[in-house]
């Protein structure tokens, strides 16, 4: 209610290729917000070419152009846009290119509970009011883009050994590369070094690090994520971006190519959020649930005396 | 080869050897009954020879006829040849030096028997002639005209005297004085005619007595010329040479048979031994190969064991990926049927919630109306419009209903579909398959692929629908993967004879020839890994089959593919029911097994 007093409202785009979703959304959402619908991938990019969104809402499965197709667009065109998909079912490649083409925000599965839909496109409202930072241009290889990198402390967090090898032939000798094979490692040397960015695993010892990136999202916010996984499902990669807001997710095997350039990509978002405190506002996750699994298992106690000695 | 002729051929020799070892030291001269028979005659006829002779002495010594011991010795002496003539052959063989001393001695021995014989009657002449002589002596001895006569008388009994010499010397040298004597005593005969008659008798006498003896003489000079007694002893002589020289060579030979005998002993103690050790090998492989073979056994048991346990694990995983491909599928469809259902779900949902939150506006607008405070009516008006809201209620409720609607039909179409709830065989309408399929797999298609339907009128088709329907996704399913971004599918049923025909026709990418040779097989799959068990067409081709049905395939590369279903509208009708049943059975129990 509260929106209703400022002087513009936030715009919306809701994307879908069935009219009643639409009809459905705007019925929501009219009363606070700007609406738009767009019938279809075709049609929202029509639109998006003319028109500025504060929050973009696309369903995965359409005829034609699916929503990720529409959401990486929106992240061109308009990068100041919070993007979000909704949709009834989509299989686990539509959610990892939407988060690693897309950048979403959240992901809404269908049916929705009008509520959490409103909280969330709340918070994504909020994110959008944050001014978009574009992300520095890669630096030119050699000395000075080393000089950048290297500032950047890098954090493999895998009980296979392999993978922390496979990121150092990646990386080459000109940066260090910290490896854990457990949590509580990996903890000491967030406490003890300077890390921007952590390469890790989805579960170390059959445990689940959704707490840990929780927790860490919590008090280091600055800290960009990327998660692999050998055996990625549906689930835990939605748990990832929306409690986590993880920056990448990888499947493994991973390219040493794509590890070196997803690494520098990261740092130079690491160095971004660093200069840029606020724009961490904009990548804000629901973190409650993995605050509550960290609370629970003692680890936000431990990060917590972790990362105070440091 | 070679070595075997090689030992044959040594085998050979080695017994030749033997043979002529054994046949040279059993020669026939070399036994001593022999030997010992030869030395007697030998000895004896050496002893008949001396005795012989010593007769052929004595009797020249006696002046008397009677010659027995010559007799004696002379036949001793034959026996004697004849026990030499009798081993001649023997001794012979013994040597041809030996055998031709024989013949020469025997040769001897027969001139000597017949001077003998010469010699023994000369004896009796030359005793007669003596005998006369002494008679004559005496005749003129008693003469009285003798007594007168001293000197004639002296030459007389001289004359007696030196004939008597003559006759008892072997080598008389009184012949001069003899002559002489006859002479005197003839001459001195002219005194007395008696007297002189009886002087010339006895002269004649004399010279008789004097021939006789000088024939003996001459015979016993002969005898003396035969050599028997040399001959004899160099025929020993040599005969013992001979023998002792045989019986060193015979020595010789049994002592070299001796070794050799040692010899052959030790080799054939050496093939002995050697056999026994080969035997000795030959047991131990024996035995060898019975361990192996009682260890190949268990071996071949063992992996047999382990072949059975790998099929087991085989057709175990087998069906476990027969269910896989089941779940898969289940889950494809459970996907496609999610995403289906939660979109009119969604809105249903999200309409019927934002219907029950306008309610306290609702109601607050008719307490407002009620209450007659136009402030408050105004208010409520403005949050609620009434026509606004009325008209949003009722498209929001109707959607909701179309959505619950929507979801309604397809929950009907899943348990259409899976038919859990009906009997496995039953009369199906193949049309009203397809198009549950086609509801199913709807989110797959949607918007990228149009479906044209060409249901020919079709009798119902005895089958297991539960089964036909997983067969109508599969093959519409494929047809939506075929098809890369816009396309068309077309479903064409007809009757063509005694059969029902179903037509799945895609515009998608097609197969070679290659890839068509193999679409039925398990586990092939033109799909990237993980995402297909290649099982689909290997199910509906099986499915098929047990519906006594036939399914073909026509497909170019880039043009599309038509599968074409054809199922039996009553022929396997009686039959179907036995058949299908235990399939399904079948393929529970491997699931599970």
């Amino acid at each position: 209610m509260t929106m209703a007093t400022t002087p513009a409202r936030p715009r919306l785009l809701f994307v879908d290729d069935e009219s009643r979703i639409l009809m459905s959304l705007k019925a929501i959402f009219r009363a606070d917000y700007d609406v738009t619908t767009a019938e279809g991938g075709a049609a929202a990019l029509e639109i998006l070419k003319k028109e500025r969104f504060e929050v973009i809402v696309s369903d995965q499965r359409m005829p034609g152009i699916t929503g990720v197709e529409v959401l990486r667009t929106a992240r061109e065109v308009q990068p100041q846009a919070v993007r979000m998909l909704l949709t009834g079912y989509s299989d686990l490649n539509a959610i990892i290119a939407s988060i690693n083409e897309g950048e979403i925000f959240r992901f809404i599965p269908k049916p929705w509970v009008n509520g959490e839909l409103r909280e969330t496109m709340a918070a994504a409202v909020r994110a959008a009011s944050v001014e978009h930072v574009q992300l520095p241009p890669e630096p030119p290889p050699g000395p000075a883009q080393n000089a950048v990198y290297r500032e950047v402390g890098v954090l493999v967090l895998d009980d296979d050994p392999q993978t922390g090898a496979a990121l150092r032939a990646a990386l080459g000798g000109e940066r260090e590369v910290h490896a854990a094979a457990t949590i509580d490692a990996a903890l000491e040397i967030l406490g003890q070094q300077k890390i921007g960015v952590i390469f890790t695993e989805l579960a170390i010892a059959g445990q689940g690090v959704g707490p840990l990136l929780g927790a860490l999202r919590q008090h280091h916010p600055a800290l960009v994520v990327i998660a692999f996984t050998g055996r990625a499902d549906a689930s835990h990669s939605i748990s990832l971006i929306n409690h986590g807001q993880v920056f990448r997710l990888l499947q493994k095997p991973v390219a040493s190519s794509v590890l070196r350039g997803t690494a520098n990509i990261a740092s130079r978002r690491h160095e971004m959020l660093r200069q840029h405190p606020d724009q961490a506002q904009r990548v804000v996750a629901d973190t409650a649930p993995m605050l509550q699994a960290a609370e629970r298992t003692g680890l936000l106690a431990r990060l917590t005396k972790f990362l105070r000695r440091s | 080869m070679l070595q075997r002729l090689l030992m044959v051929l040594s085998i050979g020799a080695a017994l030749a050897m033997l043979a002529v070892l054994v046949v040279r030291t059993q020669g026939e001269p070399q036994t001593l009954e022999g030997h010992l028979g030869r030395m007697t005659a030998l000895a004896q006829l050496s002893a008949a020879n001396v005795e012989a002779d010593t007769q052929v002495m004595r009797a020249r010594l006696s002046l008397e006829s009677d010659a027995q011991g010559l007799e004696d010795a002379m036949r001793r002496l034959e026996a004697a040849r004849t026990a030499l003539a009798l081993h001649r052959d023997g001794l012979r063989a013994v040597s041809r030096d030996v055998g031709n001393a024989v013949s020469g001695l025997l040769q001897q021995l027969d001139d000597k028997q017949a001077l003998l014989g010469s010699y023994r009657s000369q004896v009796g002449e030359f005793a007669g002639s003596y005998a006369k002589f002494g008679q004559e002596s005496d005749l003129v001895l008693a003469d009285p005209a003798l007594a007168g006569d001293a000197g004639l008388r002296s030459a007389v009994r001289r004359l007696l005297e030196e004939v008597t010499t003559y006759s008892l010397q072997s080598a008389p040298t009184n012949q001069d004085t003899l002559d002489g004597l006859m002479t005197q005593v003839t001459v001195g005969a002219g005194s007395a005619p008696a007297l002189r008659s009886r002087l010339i008798a006895l002269s004649n006498a004399a010279a008789r007595v004097v021939g006789d003896k000088d024939q003996l003489t001459a015979i016993a000079g002969k005898l003396g010329e035969v050599p028997v007694a040399a001959t004899l002893d160099r025929l020993q002589k040599n005969y013992i040479a001979h023998y002792a020289k045989d019986e060193a060579n015979l020595a010789r030979y049994r002592q070299v048979l001796a070794i050799y005998a040692a010899a052959l002993l030790a080799v054939f103690g050496l093939v002995g031994w050697r056999l026994r050790r080969s035997y000795g090998e030959l047991d131990r492989s024996h035995d060898e190969l019975q361990n192996l073979n009682a260890s190949l056994e268990e071996t071949v048991q063992a992996r047999t064991g382990e072949l059975r346990k790998a099929l087991d694990d085989l057709r175990f995983q087998q069906a476990q990926l027969v269910q896989s491909e089941k779940m898969a599928a289940l889950g494809q469809m459970v996907a496609g049927v999610a995403h289906e259902i939660n979109t009119p779900l969604g809105y249903a949902r999200g309409n019927v919630e934002t219907v029950r939150e306008s309610l306290p506006f609702v109601r607050e607008l008719i307490e407002a109306e009620q209450s007659g405070d136009a402030r408050r009516r105004e208010e409520a008006q403005r949050r609620w419009p009434a026509d606004e809201g009325l008209a949003e209620f009722e498209i929001l409720l109707k959607d909701a209903e179309h959505g619950l609607g929507q979801i309604a039909e397809l929950v009907l179409g899943l348990k259409d579909f899976s038919r859990v709830d009906r009997s496995l065989t039953e009369l199906f309408s193949l049309n009203d398959g397809l198009d549950t399929a086609l509801k199913i797999c709807q989110s797959q298609l949607k918007g990228r692929v149009e479906v044209q339907r060409e249901y020919g009128e079709l009798p119902l088709v005895p089958c297991a629908p539960s089964q036909i329907n997983q067969v109508f996704l599969n093959l519409i399913s494929n047809a939506g993967q075929a098809i890369e971004g816009q396309g068309l599918i077309m479903l064409r049923t007809y009757a063509e004879d005694d059969e029902a025909v179903v037509e799945v026709q895609d515009s998608g990418c097609g197969m070679d020839a290659d890839t068509l040779a193999h679409i039925f097989e398990p586990f092939f799959t033109t799909k990237p890994v993980g995402k297909g068990t290649g099982l689909g067409l290997s199910i509906v081709f099986r499915i098929v089959e047990d519906h006594r049905g036939r399914i073909e395939v026509d497909s170019r590369p880039g043009q599309g593919t038509t599968f074409r279903l054809r199922l039996p509208l009553k022929a396997a009708a009686a039959t179907s029911t036995s058949t299908i049943e235990p399939a399904g059975e079948i393929v529970l129990k491997e699931a599970f097994a």
